[in-house]
């Protein structure tokens, strides 16, 4: 017994020394800058002078960075699924399985040339990820590519936090399993809560926090401004929304992002207390209701417009249809014209934001005059995702 | 036992035969009436049957307009297309299970629901299709369904037509266009795949008074035929060779039966989706209390279906109102403790 | 050598390779003027690089004779001398030139770990017999401007070696 508590302990004692930060000679977990000359040195030495290989390129590189970035430790970070991973080193080859992430890496400048892999659902989006046309293709969280992530010898790989829970939690197991130096960091980056937090700490782990500052700075200005405005109003003054997804009758209720996002824009979605998420409606439950706003969403099912472009007209087409209905012309939305279609690409994913600031305006038009989506629309394009050569016509994403 | 009290006995039962008839009737009837009072638009009883009447003779009562586009434009062709798809998926059924002679046979076995899904999938997924706009997924059932039959009578035809070939010929054809769906939901996006699984539970949300008008003119030719070759049916179930000696020709009769009723099927499973149960569990209920001939089997199964669907429907649309439950599921609560309760009061007769 | 078409061919060559030079880390070097039997100092001016490394090899015949820099930035081992590159735009040492005419050619290469780049620095002449025009001149470094200035050099030995 006692022989097994001193070989745990004998473990215990080696293992940090695997986990070691390179340069670190005295074993006190930092490089401080006379540390880091002399292992400049012993790499120097090694690799032109004709000594002992002491150090690679890339520990002397990890060195270097750890003491301009990191006072010459190593850092840690927490990421959505409340997991602590200490970082000795930057991410230079990433996989990366959300395309929101990806979105949110963008907006804070990370160097995109350094992402290896992205889903396959990023490599279509051929108008909003040109750069990654040419990236390889690691398949999707539900059906991931293991053969193709490994092959490109990531060291650092990017999953949803809290969606596919399982699928995720799979991925992770299963590439800690055949290689435990890959860091896998769980990140949703599309829900309204927990965006900012998240955007924060993805900035901890590729060291830009000046830019996502900007960014959230940008985000909190367009989130609280909305939320300042209509953050004193009582439940009954609210416009009653009612939302439909792609298919005719199926609503949105507490549990969806659809429907927070209503509620964060002021509205009060009139199924939030229906069960299931996304349940389907009796009609005439929408026409007694009587709403003061209806939303439909367009794309995936609804295959036009967004980031693609594709048969704008077919929005007329939809909301004639939505206004023809029968009975609806007595309802008050129709009769005041409080009818919009408004395209998922922006109101789901990272840019909800875009998508929640076209609610707010529509619930609240006298209130929300001064506020301009399509310019924080393109604003985020430009300045943010850096594509510049992307300006969208407002019509391809909302109609009227 | 003299000739008296056999005549007796057999009036007896044809009393009680057309008793249940009747009643099932009479429970139809009721059914609907209380099932165009159902719904969230909160209409009383009263005003609901005052829109009734004033749609059919305007200007009799004064009803709201809301009311009367309630019930006109929202619950009544509902009601009336559960009612005629009910009756048409038991009747199909019914003739299913006696030309094949096997209690199992249902539009499913034969795999004619099966190749429906697959093409209501391909329009869902790959966005192909016959028809366009808003008919794509419903034309694509369809015809997928008719072909899934036509494959059977072809493949039927080669091999001689008899009901083990039409089983086989069945199953085969079910598990491949099975395999083809499962394929696509794979490779269709999160979105996609729930939208055929929606699919694939049934709706009679999608009904419109078209398709009322559609699946009733199918219903109307399709039923009297079929009423007219009962005793046909009544032969076939017995065996080829017992109906082949009564001079029925038994290998047209089969293609013909066999025809009509995935024509019945389809045309209904296009419109809403596929509902299983009532095609496998309405026939073996009626049997169950009024025998095995098909003069009085055909109709009263057909009303035992429609009575089941127009209920799982009613309860699918107020159970969580104002959510509805896919009317397929519900189908499967009500129907199937219900055949199990009859199954074990049943004497050990054959099925 | 006096030809006037070699100094043109210099300056153009310069004038080609200076755009290379912008944005991109770099280190420049230049000498003071090599007198036989006594030191002469190289500076190394170090731009954009904050944490590197710079490996310089001394031509044969001329010993190194110290540095300003501290102990433990630098290090010397045969005829290579290594230098810790931390934020710092300049970095001098000094040379004995041999007695007699002896000449020889600085090489030196550097990386730079946070951009996780490397290069060369352009060799220096360092000749006692060297002639002042043909003296080539600091230019930028950077793998794009070595091509025209190793030709420029080899032009320069080409015409020397007829000399001798």
């Amino acid at each position: 017994m006692r022989r097994l508590l001193l070989l745990c302990l004998a473990i215990c004692l080696v293992l940090p020394a695997s986990a070691a930060i390179p340069g670190d000679l005295d074993g006190d977990q930092t490089v401080r800058s006379d540390e880091l000359s002399a292992a400049i040195l012993t790499y120097l030495d090694g690799r032109y002078q004709g000594g002992d290989a002491g150090l690679t390129q890339q520990e002397i590189c990890d060195a270097a960075y750890l003491c301009e970035y990191h006072d010459g430790r190593a850092w840690s970070v927490t990421d959505t699924s409340g997991r602590e991973t200490v970082l000795t080193s930057p991410l230079r080859r990433v996989v990366v399985f959300n395309g929101e992430t990806i979105e949110t890496l963008r907006s804070i400048g990370f160097d995109t040339t350094r992402i290896v892999g992205v889903d396959k659902y990023t490599s279509e989006k051929t108008a909003f990820f040109p750069e990654f046309t040419d990236t390889a293709n690691v398949g999707s969280v539900w059906s991931p590519d293991y053969e193709a992530v490994l092959a490109l010898r990531p060291d650092a790989v990017f999953l949803y936090g809290t969606t596919s829970k399982s699928s995720c939690d799979g991925i992770q197991e299963t590439l800690a399993a055949s290689n435990p130096e890959i860091r896998v960091f769980r990140f949703d980056c599309y829900i309204p809560g927990t965006y900012m937090q998240e955007v924060r700490e993805i900035a901890e782990i590729t060291d830009r926090e000046e830019e996502a500052e900007a960014f959230i700075g940008f985000y909190t200005s367009v989130m609280g401004e909305i939320s300042n405005k209509t953050a004193g109003i009582p439940e009954s003054e609210r416009p009653d929304v009612y939302f439909e997804y792609w298919h005719d009758y199926q609503t949105v209720s507490n549990g969806s992002g659809y429907d927070e996002k209503i509620t964060l824009a002021g509205g009060r979605n009139i199924f939030h207390d229906e069960s299931g998420s996304s349940p389907e409606i009796d009609p005439e439950a929408v026409i007694i209701s009587n709403p003061d706003l209806i939303i439909k969403l367009a794309g995936k099912s609804l295959e036009f417009g967004g980031y693609k472009g594709t048969e704008i007209s077919e929005f007329k087409t939809v909301y004639d249809s939505l206004t023809a209905r029968a009975g609806w012309d007595h309802l008050s939305a129709i009769k005041n014209g409080r009818v919009h279609l408004i395209h998922s690409d922006i109101l789901g994913g990272a840019q909800h934001f875009i998508g929640t600031s076209y609610l707010a305006e529509w619930c609240y038009p006298e209130k929300f005059q001064d506020l301009d989506p399509h310019a924080i629309h393109l604003r985020y394009l430009h300045e943010f995702q850096h594509l510049e050569g992307l300006t969208p016509d407002e019509a391809a994403f909302t109609y009227p | 036992m003299d000739t008296g009290e056999l005549r007796q006995r057999y009036a007896g039962i044809r009393r009680r035969r057309i008793l249940f008839l009747l009643s099932l009737v009479g429970i139809l009837i009721l059914l609907t009436g209380i099932s165009v009072t159902l719904g969230s638009a909160g209409l009383s009883v009263g005003e609901s049957y005052l829109a009734i009447i004033a749609g059919i003779f305007p200007g009799t009562f004064e009803v709201s307009d809301l009311a009367e586009t309630i019930v006109w434009d929202y619950r009544l062709h509902r009601v009336v297309f559960a009612v005629l798809a009910g009756f048409g998926l038991a009747a199909a059924g019914t003739v299913m299970q006696g030309i094949l002679r096997n209690p199992l046979a249902s539009p499913f076995t034969l795999g004619i629901a099966s190749a429906a899904s697959c093409g209501a999938a391909i329009a869902i997924v790959l966005g192909a299709g016959f028809a366009g706009g808003e008919y794509l997924v419903v034309g694509n059932a369809f015809l997928f369904a008719l072909l899934a039959a036509c494959v059977i009578y072809g493949m039927s035809r080669y091999h001689g037509m008899s009901s083990e070939t039409m089983i086989l010929a069945g199953i085969a054809l079910m598990y491949l266009f099975s395999a083809v769906t499962s394929l696509l939901q794979y490779f269709g996006t999160a979105n996609q795949v729930q939208e055929v699984v929606f699919w694939m539970f049934g709706s009679m949300g999608r009904s419109s008074w078209l398709k009322v008008a559609i699946v009733g003119t199918v219903l109307a030719i399709a039923v009297p035929y079929l009423m007219l070759r009962a005793w046909d049916l009544n032969a076939l179930a017995e065996g080829d060779e017992v109906a082949a000696s009564l001079g029925i020709p038994v290998e047209r009769s089969m293609a013909i039966f066999m025809l009509i009723a995935s024509l019945v099927t389809a045309v209904v499973i296009c419109f809403c989706g596929t509902i299983g149960f009532i095609g496998l569990v309405a026939p073996h209920i009626t049997r169950m209390i009024t025998g095995g001939d098909h003069r009085i089997l055909l109709p009263a199964s057909g009303l035992v279906g429609a009575v089941l669907l127009l209920g799982a429907d009613s309860l699918a649309r107020t159970v969580l109102a104002p959510t509805v439950i896919p009317v397929g599921i519900m189908t499967a609560f009500i129907g199937v403790p219900f055949f199990i309760y009859l199954f074990m009061r049943r004497g050990s007769s054959r099925w | 050598m006096k030809s006037p078409a070699l100094l043109i061919l210099i300056i153009c060559l310069l004038a080609l390779t200076m755009p290379a030079m912008a944005g991109s880390p770099s280190v420049e070097r230049s000498i003071s003027t090599p007198v036989p039997g006594s030191e002469f100092t190289v500076t190394l001016v170090i731009d954009g690089i904050q944490t590197g490394g710079i490996v310089e090899t001394l031509p044969e015949g001329f010993n190194f004779a110290g540095t300003a820099c501290p102990e433990g930035s630098w290090s010397l081992k045969g005829d290579t001398l290594a230098f810790a590159v931390t934020n710092m735009t300049e970095i001098t040492y000094q040379l004995r030139a041999p007695e007699g005419a002896l000449s020889g050619r600085i090489t030196g290469v550097w990386e730079d770990f946070l951009n996780e780049t490397t290069g060369t620095v352009s060799a220096t002449e360092a000749g006692t017999t060297a002639p002042a025009e043909g003296t080539p001149e600091p230019t930028a470094s950077g793998c794009m401007a070595l091509l025209p200035f190793l030709a420029l050099g080899l032009l320069c030995i080409l015409m020397r070696g007829g000399r001798t």
